[in-house]
């Protein structure tokens, strides 16, 4: 059974104004609620794998959003992290933009399917600019999940 | 020489010959891969629904050729257009200065429109992966 968007990010891996401003130190303080609510096993390989990832690919979709993601078994299920940057990060986007709204998704290597299936919902919610928006202009952690729940087509 | 090359993706079956020959071109010659998936025009009023299936699609497809890329540890940028395919497809070789379109040669539009118009070399691939230029 596939999972709403919702249900894979826990209210911890919300968070509402990232302090880093480059892409590995994002990477790390969106991976640190995972690591300790136990969902990411082994935090040295998690990171890696995600900037296996970035080296190859850029993971910045354009429009100020960045989604860095990996299937690795460093991480139990599939998991959602979410960070705001009010000064942007570099993800070397396409359109040369800095990258505001940041989504990290990872899954075992198991779940391909599932993983590939919550890449492009994401991806596809977050080309529209009234969900940017809305994620932008959330005050509060239950403003940004009503912003998914409300875009979100299961 | 060729170091960026665009390979046009949809959701057909008969289009993962050529994603897995660009992705093999571009692994040998060490260079940037794009792949774009073009959706068509949708009316005003479609768009101001909630996130259409079709795009979720795309994604899908982009998001399993970019897992294959990875693979092969091929460098790679996904791209979704909307519109005209002769057109995006022409905007991208300029705007990204492309070496190389490959296309495969069951796509939706006559080989002879995407040679007449595109400003750079075209491949097209056949399911059995026999290439024709």
């Amino acid at each position: 059974m596939l999972k709403k968007l919702s249900e894979l990010l826990p209210p911890a891996a919300v968070i509402m104004e990232l302090k880093s401003t480059e892409k590995n130190g994002v990477i790390n303080e969106l991976s640190a609620p995972l690591v300790k609510s136990g969902l990411i096993v082994d935090e040295a390989e998690f990171v890696s794998a995600i900037l296996r990832r970035e080296n190859l690919e850029s993971t910045g979709i354009g429009a100020g959003v960045a989604i860095p993601h990996a299937r690795t078994d460093a991480v139990k299920t599939l998991v959602l992290a979410f960070g705001r940057s009010e000064v942007g990060v570099d993800f070397s986007s396409l359109d040369g933009k800095p990258s505001h709204l940041i989504f990290l998704i990872s899954a075992p290597e198991a779940m391909k399917r599932e993983y590939i299936w919550t890449l492009a919902k994401l991806s596809s919610l977050l080309r529209r600019q009234e969900v940017r928006e809305g994620l932008v202009n959330a005050k509060t952690v239950d403003e940004v999940y009503s912003v998914i729940e409300q875009y979100e087509r299961l | 020489m060729i170091k960026q090359i665009l390979v046009w993706v949809d959701d057909r079956e008969a289009t993962r010959a050529q994603v897995k020959w660009a992705i093999e071109l571009a692994r040998v010659l060490t260079a940037q891969l794009y792949a774009v998936y073009i959706l068509p025009l949708e009316p005003e009023t479609h768009r101001k629904r909630k996130p259409i299936p079709r795009e979720e699609k795309a994604w899908e497809v982009l998001y399993e050729v970019e897992d294959e890329a990875f693979e092969q540890q091929v460098r790679i940028s996904l791209l979704i257009e909307t519109g005209d395919p002769i057109e995006k497809l022409c905007e991208l070789l300029r705007s990204y200065k492309i070496d190389l379109l490959v296309v495969s040669a069951s796509c939706s539009i006559p080989a002879i429109e995407i040679i007449r118009h595109s400003p750079q070399p075209v491949v097209f691939i056949k399911q059995n992966n026999n290439k024709e230029v």
